[in-house]
């Protein structure tokens, strides 16, 4: 089980040295910090990019960093639609092993893998945004989700985003992870909706209705995180109270302040991926700082060299 | 910094302490009257707030079982008047009573139910009731944040409509004109910035500020949806191109749900070594909430940050209905 980004590296590393450094699609580099993110895992071995955008702008880039730009293969593409296009295709054909979200915005980026014509998602499947955090406060890595794809999701989306999560949670190597539907009490109220959807999900993992994770819910965010606080609160027989590596958020912004509130006031480590494609996306925010970055394409190349 | 002049801009946790304690000084010490005393961590808030000269209380409830929860917890009440009351019903009416009667400023929920205590705040035997919209402010300090940031409604109203939003905005706003801020200002939460015709949340947020800024509210600026990061860091604000004068430096934070003030709160307390006053507003005078997980200090900003509030409401005479 992976728990800490530092183990997360040293094990991309090697998955590295024996299939080989992992090409990847930086979409629409733009100025700032994905593009140095990227140059520096170039530098550190860790990654191959390929730069698929504007091509006199990436030029104008590189030169400014002092690199040769012969180095790097670039995929000229005049807008964001074709950018993500190619991007996807690339994958598809072998030549890039994961993307890393550059300049764009995530919403723009999502709405522009979720088209059918760009063919990222198999039909049925659900693609979700993954934060993963590491604070010194709790032990496991933290899986929040989903800040950036799902918004408001419904019973059928929260069990999709739950099972994602579940996945790339089972592929760092948990043992069934155990998922925390979050609200803001552990009561269930038949007047507050999201605690009755949640209640309902927990019922259908207790009965093995949802394989390869103990979900629980309603739980509040600090029975998921505190065994003590758990019992105090009469909540005893849960497989997921005090032990929660999957926070299940019942609405987007719930799920991205928290990330955010982590990373800019908690002193924590982060990442953060749009998993459920056909490749693994590294995707960070504004607050996330050059290292996040890395950390999330370390993720993706992790995810994607295992297959 | 261990002193606070009237009047001034209150940014911290331990500000709004040296503020209540200054105001007590100043012969303005309030009364709190405490709803089922028989709680140590209620208890043990109280004693320490008054041995700092912060307030007095009055303590409604069963005399034994109060005495028991104060030696429990080794917490001197020799300060504090008991009012006996045989069952939580009687003890909460009787709290309220006070309060009513203008004998106390302050009302405390102890070992009650919140809804019970609500119920009994609510009552029409009572005048408490001045607004149809009761909600629930964390005021927090965050470490890290350079001001203090109250984010509401994590409490009480569970999935707020166009008018219960512009109501929690001005509970919460009387809160900042209690903690003297001027001018106030309100980013309404977004899991997106700005306004998005694919995101339908978004939309209404966009128009509800348009509405509220039809109100001309004195000193007060409204701007949204906006993410938590942008509602709270300048730098990022600026990264994203998100101008506006709220951007960056939030006095409150309103948010869509229950779950997502609850949730995002409960991880900064937790995790980012934030000190929390949870105080309910909207009723004619303030209730203060503590919980057992709660920190002494905490529970001392709770209690203290109502008294602030009780004293704006006298001082304004706005008895917690005015804008």
């Amino acid at each position: 089980m992976i728990n800490t980004f530092e183990e997360l590296t040293s094990k991309t590393r090697e998955l590295i040295e024996s299939r080989g450094k992992p090409r990847a699609g930086i979409v629409v580099p733009g100025r700032g910090k994905c593009f140095e993110a990227a140059l520096k895992a170039e530098s550190e071995g860790l990654i191959e990019p390929v730069f698929i955008g504007d091509e006199p702008e990436i030029r104008k880039l590189t030169t400014e960093a002092g690199l040769d730009i012969g180095r790097f293969d670039i995929i000229d593409c005049s807008s964001n639609e074709t950018a993500v296009r190619e991007a996807v295709a690339l994958c598809q054909t072998g030549r890039a092993r994961f993307l890393l979200k550059g300049s764009l915005g995530t919403r723009e980026l999502v709405r522009l893998l979720a088209r059918p014509e760009t063919e990222f998602i198999k039909r049925g499947q659900v693609f979700s945004h993954i934060g993963i955090v590491r604070t010194r406060h709790y032990r496991p890595l933290m899986l929040i989700t989903d800040g950036a794809v799902n918004n408001e999701p419904d019973a059928a989306r929260m069990i999709a985003i739950t099972q994602n999560a579940a996945a790339m949670a089972a592929r760092l190597g948990f043992d069934t992870p155990r998922a925390a539907l979050l609200a803001a009490v552990e009561a269930i109220y038949p007047a507050v909706p999201v605690t009755m959807e949640e209640a309902a999900i927990a019922k259908m993992s207790d009965r093995g209705q949802i394989k390869g994770v103990y979900i629980d819910g309603p739980l509040s965010f600090d029975v998921a995180i505190d065994a003590q606080v758990a019992r105090s609160k009469g909540i005893t027989d849960s497989k997921v109270a005090g032990e929660t590596n999957i926070f299940v958020a019942p609405s987007m912004e719930t799920a991205n302040g928290m990330y955010k509130a982590m990373i800019m006031y908690a002193g924590a480590a982060g990442a953060g991926i749009i998993f459920g494609g056909s490749v693994p996306v590294a995707t960070t925010y504004a607050v996330d700082s050059t290292e996040n970055v890395i950390n999330s394409m370390m993720l993706a190349a992790y995810l994607a060299l295992q297959k | 910094m261990n002193s606070i002049s009237a009047g001034e801009r209150i940014t911290s946790a331990e500000q709004i302490i040296l503020a209540a304690r200054e105001l007590a000084r100043g012969g303005r010490k309030k009364m709190v009257a405490v709803a089922g005393a028989s709680d140590v961590a209620v208890l043990g808030a109280l004693a320490s707030a008054n041995a700092d000269g912060i307030l007095d209380a009055t303590l409604f409830g069963d005399r034994d079982k109060i005495k028991q929860a104060a030696d429990g917890g080794q917490v001197d009440i020799s300060k504090f008047n008991i009012v006996h009351s045989d069952n939580p019903g009687r003890a909460i009416h009787d709290a309220v009573k006070m309060a009513d009667e203008g004998r106390a400023d302050v009302i405390m929920k102890g070992f009650v139910s919140t809804s019970a205590l609500l119920r009994g705040v609510l009552s029409k035997e009572f005048g408490l009731r001045v607004k149809e919209t009761i909600s629930h402010s964390a005021v927090l300090d965050i470490p890290g944040y350079h001001k203090l940031l109250q984010m509401t409604d994590g409490g009480m109203v569970v999935r707020p409509n166009r008018e219960q939003k512009i109501q929690i905005m001005e509970n919460a706003i009387m809160i900042a004109r209690a903690l003297h801020l001027k001018p106030v200002k309100v980013a309404f939460s977004g899991a997106v910035d700005g306004r998005h015709d694919d995101m339908p949340q978004t939309l209404e947020t966009a128009e509800l500020i348009e509405t509220i800024s039809r109100l001309n509210l004195e000193n007060v600026k409204v701007e949204g949806p906006m993410t938590f990061d942008t509602a709270t860091s300048a730098e990022i604000a600026k990264t994203k191109k998100v101008f506006n004068t709220v951007a960056g430096d939030a006095d409150i934070y309103l948010v869509n749900t229950i779950e997502e003030c609850n949730i995002i709160a409960k991880a900064l307390i937790n995790f980012a070594d934030t000190v929390f006053a949870g105080v309910i507003v909207g009723a004619g005078v303030p209730i203060s909430l503590v919980s057992r997980t709660d920190t002494m200090t905490n529970k001392k900003a709770s209690v203290s940050v109502a008294c602030l509030i009780a004293e704006y409401y006298q001082a304004a005479g706005k008895a917690g209905g005015g804008r």
